[in-house]
């Protein structure tokens, strides 16, 4: 109870951050743009024309679902990627703001748990991820059903595996502010785990392209313990666009992303356990 | 618990939570799923099909406006021919689908006991599977490209008269039908070339075309002679095959289209390629609009009733519309054929590799 305490608190200190009231807006600036400027033809389920701002996209026939494919996956991608990039930016000074000198020892002195803090903050951050990816991709899906009749409803949980990619980013982020209190530390430990995480969802492929070797053995090693991100982001994009997902598969990267967090915020735990402050 | 056991529990579980992460990807890694390809429709000529073209040419190079080096178009291609369509026998018959048909048809006669309806066409000393070439449709002609060279044509046909002409051209009448009207007659071009055509001066026409000394018309280039089958079909005639006179579809077929030019391919899926052209483009726009919106409309009926085959069969159809034409586009996965065959009972062998 007292996490969520501490999670809402951190949502009251987002809504006061320019940051995050700029991405509001721009997340509305582009569904009002995609309301006001954007024209789909559709004749008995079929997509016949699309015009943006006037400009013909796409004059093909074809069912309306299959043609906004590809809108479902860039904004699946958008979400994904591009959710995790400003959200190593925008929450990269949240943790160090929190273990600040005054701030961590008024805060020490009310009842409530060191793992609880840093729980609490961890939600918070997840549930304002989860709030910006929702937003935009529910709107998406608002305006295109509305103007299209189609009604997908999958961008939804593209958003939410999007937000666990996220949560698994800022788990590391989360530690790197434990062990250094630093924002410019933080973000570059989120970058370097977005990054690595990347890496490790073309596992495979990379090490087939590589020769035997200690490089090739220490990739091998190091991209078996980093989270699929890219795969998640994969799949939260074929989840979009209504394509069959390998549902072992996915269960296994989400699993994999989990006890990565896990284990992040346990040994930011670990050591938050034993600093005095 | 003592704040130095609680913080080990922490560094503990930090460990094991590592651990079994790494573990878990590792069970769950496996083989990536790939993919499945997309379709490759065929809208333009590939190399391997050009060079086919080039080394079907007969008659010599130069400037020889309005005839065919190939003596299959050459053949279909009368000046005011309508409908000329070309089936790739021998392709089809090594492509997925033509396996998957062959060992259908092979399985069900087998099934039966009897013999197979291509024994009935080996005794005549052609094996269709080894000697077949083209099959081509003219408006009123049939053409066969292949090797006849063992066909004993007058034992296995008995024509009541035989006419040499051109250079290796034979021409074979039958006497009269029981109804009065003249048999069809059989003509040979070498040993290459079998064609039916309704009368002998149809066919005389058609052997003058092949050798070169009377033109062809251009309803079928031999830039257009790519895909499996591809040709060009009057608009009346699909309207015809699409189904009765008064449906609504073939009426707005043979008002709309003046000509439909079709390519399909088989060498994996069935991706088919229709160019409808016709005078009025506001009809035409139409025609595409109801193709598209039909097409549509029954993948969203099939996606309804968890008809998934024919959901993905409809998944890749589109209508690109154009000035005075639109393309219709349509694949047909390998997997969907192959259910669709399996009420052959014999199971087939080929596998497309997939």
């Amino acid at each position: 109870m007292k996490t969520l305490h501490v999670a809402a608190d951190l949502l009251r200190e987002a809504t006061a951050r320019k940051w995050f009231l700029g991405l509001g807006v721009a997340i509305t600036a582009l569904l009002l743009g995609l309301v006001g400027g954007l024209r789909l033809d559709v004749v008995d389920g079929a997509l016949a024309a699309t015009r943006l701002f006037g400009s013909v996209l796409q004059a093909s026939v074809r069912p309306a679902d299959v043609a906004l494919r590809p809108v479902f996956i860039a904004a699946s991608y958008l979400i994904s990627y591009g959710g995790m990039a400003f959200g190593l930016l925008a929450c990269s000074d949240f943790a160090p703001a929190l273990l600040s000198p005054g701030r961590i020892e008024h805060l020490l002195s009310l009842p409530v748990r060191r793992w609880e803090l840093l729980g609490g903050t961890f939600l918070g951050v997840l549930t304002l991820g989860l709030i910006g990816s929702l937003y935009g991709a529910g709107g998406l899906l608002v305006i295109l059903g509305a103007k299209t009749g189609v009604w997908n409803w999958h961008p939804l949980l593209a958003a939410v595996l999007a937000v666990v990619g996220f949560g698994t980013v800022y788990s590391g982020m989360l530690l790197s502010a434990v062990l250094v209190r630093s924002a410019a530390v933080s973000a570059a430990c989120g970058a370097l785990l977005l990054f690595a995480g990347t890496l490790a969802g073309y596992r495979t492929a990379i090490l087939a392209s590589m020769r035997e070797g200690p490089g090739r053995w220490a990739f091998a090693a190091w991209s078996g313990l980093m989270p699929s991100l890219s795969t998640l982001a994969d799949a939260a994009a074929n989840l979009a666009a209504a394509r069959p997902v390998g549902v072992g598969q996915l269960g296994g990267v989400l699993a994999g992303c989990g006890l990565f967090s896990a284990a992040a915020l346990a040994l930011a735990v670990w050591h938050f356990e034993g600093k005095d402050f | 618990m003592k704040p130095r056991r609680r913080r080990f529990f922490w560094l503990l579980a930090a460990l094991v939570l590592l651990v079994l992460a790494a573990l878990v990807k590792r069970a769950c890694s496996g083989p990536e799923a790939s993919s499945r390809p997309p379709p490759e429709f065929p809208r333009s000529m590939r190399p391997a099909e050009s060079q086919r073209m080039t080394e079907r040419e007969v008659l010599p190079p130069g400037p020889r406006p309005g005839r065919h080096r190939d003596p299959v178009l050459s053949a279909v291609s009368a000046p005011d021919a309508g409908t000329a369509l070309v089936f790739e026998a021998s392709a089809l018959r090594h492509s997925p689908v033509g396996q998957l048909l062959l060992d259908c048809l092979t399985s069900t006669a087998g099934q039966d006991g009897g013999e197979s309806p291509l024994d009935d066409i080996r005794r005549l000393g052609v094996d269709p599977l080894q000697d077949l070439d083209r099959v081509a449709v003219g408006d009123d002609t049939v053409v066969v490209s292949g090797d006849f060279s063992r066909v004993q044509w007058d034992s296995a046909f008995g024509a009541a008269s035989v006419e040499q002409y051109g250079d290796t051209g034979q021409i074979r009448s039958f006497g009269t039908q029981q109804d009065g009207g003249a048999s069809p007659v059989l003509a040979t071009w070498g040993n290459q070339l079998v064609l039916i055509a309704p009368t002998q001066e149809a066919a005389r026409a058609t052997l003058d075309r092949i050798e070169g000394r009377s033109p062809t018309g251009q309803l079928l280039g031999d830039n257009q002679a790519y895909g499996d089958v591809y040709g060009v079909l009057s608009g009346a005639a699909l309207g015809q095959m699409l189904g009765p006179a008064d449906s609504p579809l073939a009426a707005q077929f043979e008002g709309a289209a003046r000509s439909v030019e079709l390519h399909l391919d088989a060498t994996r899926d069935v991706e088919l390629v229709a160019t409808v052209s016709g005078d009025d483009p506001a009809q035409l726009g139409d025609l595409g609009r109801a193709l598209g919106g039909g097409l549509a409309a029954a993948r969203a009926r099939a996606v309804l009733t968890g008809d998934t085959s024919a959901a993905e069969l409809l998944e890749y159809a589109q209508v690109v519309p154009g000035s005075e034409k639109f393309r219709l586009e349509m694949a047909v996965p390998f997997e969907v054929l192959k259910s669709m065959l399996a009420f052959c009972g014999g199971r087939p062998q080929f596998d497309a590799g997939r």
